[in-house]
């Protein structure tokens, strides 16, 4: 497996500031919280990270297929 | 109206003229009103526009005869779903003064098969937050017991129907939002292949997983609603252009034959389910041997894999609509659906891109799996409906989901009744097939309904009313 493709695991410190850089207004409780959960999210996003490891790229083609439309 | 009929039902009856609509709707509208004060599965009911269309309905049977089994029958939306002229507010103090100029693709669709709009049911807000307790309107209640969840996010959809308050209505489904209320109240939901029903007037919660579909107290009171849903709107970029069979028709095809992939793995080892629910799951597998179908255990890939995939897309989509608000106006949202949708901002475009391609690889297992059987029988919730007050806020990223894996492939599912705990909650389970074959899920849960006697049983506040 590429460790290089697996997400770090995010401290509150950087979450925190993670927050505060996407706009959002969180009291140090919510960020507790949030951050709490965020632990099971981030498993989950190093999960499917993980999954696609053997790959050299991800393959961006899943998302767009030309269509032929009838003239 | 004698008992709580089912479409099908009360369908042939006002064919027969042996049942009038406006009847129908009266008595559905008396049952609301007595009974709906202690579930809050509406949000606003239609009671005077609802009569106006059964009389329409009415003179239309009398002049010209019934134009199908929906002609005069009252359902109810889940309140994602835009309605001309009611307020539509996704349970959501956003949205509070939203009342939309047009009806959803699905609404006019069962509106011109007949049906009669009693009113506009309770979801989680924005269909993923809750059991909420800080929005303009109370969370909808679990007609076996009122202190129990409903499941979510078509919480009022399943609650009505299960409590006889209506004979069927819509529900959407991003990650078991149909399915899991459908379990946890007793009733029939069915999440059909995506793109067979509109999204079109429908409000989004994650693009690429919203599939609606409907929910009722049977798998032929779904095929008959779904008859009506489905159809290509070309003006959905995901709409299926693909010929719609008679879904009613094909139920009473044998199930004999058939080769039902029994999945344990997901309740056995990829999640702890009850021994309730495992009892149920074994007894239903017993039950399509006794049909003379093919019962044999398959392995997918294990939930943790479909529900990371999921959570991950769903979480992105749905922060990504409303990023803007959850920033300038957070307060207006109820704190279960804003948390939950934050966790989309955490996420970055690598994690999305990510899960899209581990999404593409599922799906072609999927397909590579389906092809040694028909259908699929597995689990949906891994217990009965728990106390409200149990559910946790953010416990949707804590434990796998037995739904996750038909949202991620669109394949279809129906979620049934498969027995009731001694405490007389009900437990479900799911069938699920290939993509479009819609009809062979319904027909194999058709024919269990039949063979088992759960459908006969309904909650006592229900049969009270």
């Amino acid at each position: 497996m590429n460790e290089d493709v697996i997400r770090p695991q995010m401290t509150r410190e950087e979450f925190a500031a993670l927050a505060r850089h996407k706009g959002l207004s969180l009291s140090p409780e919510q960020t507790d919280e949030l951050y709490g959960a965020f632990r099971y999210v981030e498993k989950m996003a190093q999960r499917v990270r993980a999954s696609g490891a053997d790959a050299l790229w991800t393959d961006s083609a899943v998302l767009f297929k030309p269509v032929r439309r009838q003239p | 109206v004698s008992g709580i009929p089912t479409i099908a039902e009360a369908g042939a009856l006002i064919a027969q003229r042996k049942l009038s609509p406006v009847e129908l709707t009266h008595w559905c509208l008396d049952r609301i009103d007595r009974l709906d004060d202690s579930i809050h599965a509406f949000l606003h009911v239609a009671g005077e526009r609802a009569l106006v269309e059964a009389k329409a309905a009415e003179a239309e049977i009398m002049a010209d005869g019934c134009k199908g089994p929906l002609h005069g029958i009252p359902i109810a939306h889940k309140d994602i779903y835009c309605t001309q002229g009611i307020p539509t507010t996704a349970h959501s103090r956003v949205l509070m003064d939203h009342v939309p100029q047009e009806d959803a693709f699905v609404v006019r669709r069962l509106a011109a098969a007949g049906t009669v709009m009693l009113g506009k049911l309770a979801t989680h807000e924005f269909a993923w937050g809750g059991p909420s307790f800080d929005l303009p309107w109370p969370p909808a209640r679990n007609p076996w017991n009122a202190r129990h969840f409903t499941g979510g996010s078509s919480s009022g959809t399943a609650a009505a129907v299960a409590a006889g308050l209506v004979l069927g209505g819509t529900g959407s489904d991003s990650g078991g939002s149909i399915r899991m209320p459908a379990s946890f109240c007793g009733v029939a939901g069915f999440k059909p292949t995506y793109g067979l029903c509109s999204r079109t007037g429908i409000l989004p919660l994650a693009g690429s997983l919203d599939h609606p579909g409907p929910l009722a107290w049977t798998a032929e009171d779904c095929a008959i609603l779904l008859q009506a849903m489905a159809g290509y709107d070309p003006s959905d970029p995901a709409g299926a252009d693909v010929a719609i069979p008679n879904f009613r028709s094909g139920l009473e095809e044998p199930v004999a034959g058939l080769r039902i992939g029994f999945v344990r793995h997901f309740h056995e080892e990829d999640d702890s389910a009850s021994e309730a629910v495992r009892r149920a799951l074994e007894e239903a597998a017993r039950v399509f041997r006794d049909l003379g179908a093919d019962v044999r255990e398959v392995r997918l890939a294990p939930l943790a894999d479909w529900s990371a995939c999921g959570i991950i897309i769903l979480a992105a989509e749905a922060y990504a609509f409303h990023e803007e608000r959850l920033k300038s106006q957070p307060h207006l949202y109820g704190e279960s659906f804003r948390d939950r949708a934050l966790m989309g901002a955490f996420l970055d475009a690598a994690d999305y891109l990510a899960a899209q391609r581990m999404r593409a690889e599922l799906c072609e297992a999927f397909e590579r799996a389906m092809r040694d059987v028909d259908l699929l029988l597995c689990a949906i919730t891994p217990d009965a409906a728990p106390p409200i007050e149990a559910v946790q806020k953010m416990g949707t990223f804590e434990r796998p989901s037995c739904s996750f894996p038909f949202n991620m492939t669109g394949a279809p599912a129906l979620a049934l009744r498969s027995g009731f705990t001694e405490n007389g909650m009900p437990l479900g389970m799911q069938l699920a097939g290939r993509p479009f074959e819609d009809a062979l899920v319904l027909r194999a849960g058709h024919h269990y309904e039949r063979a088992t006697c759960w459908s006969q049983r309904r909650p006592s506040m229900a049969l009270a009313g």
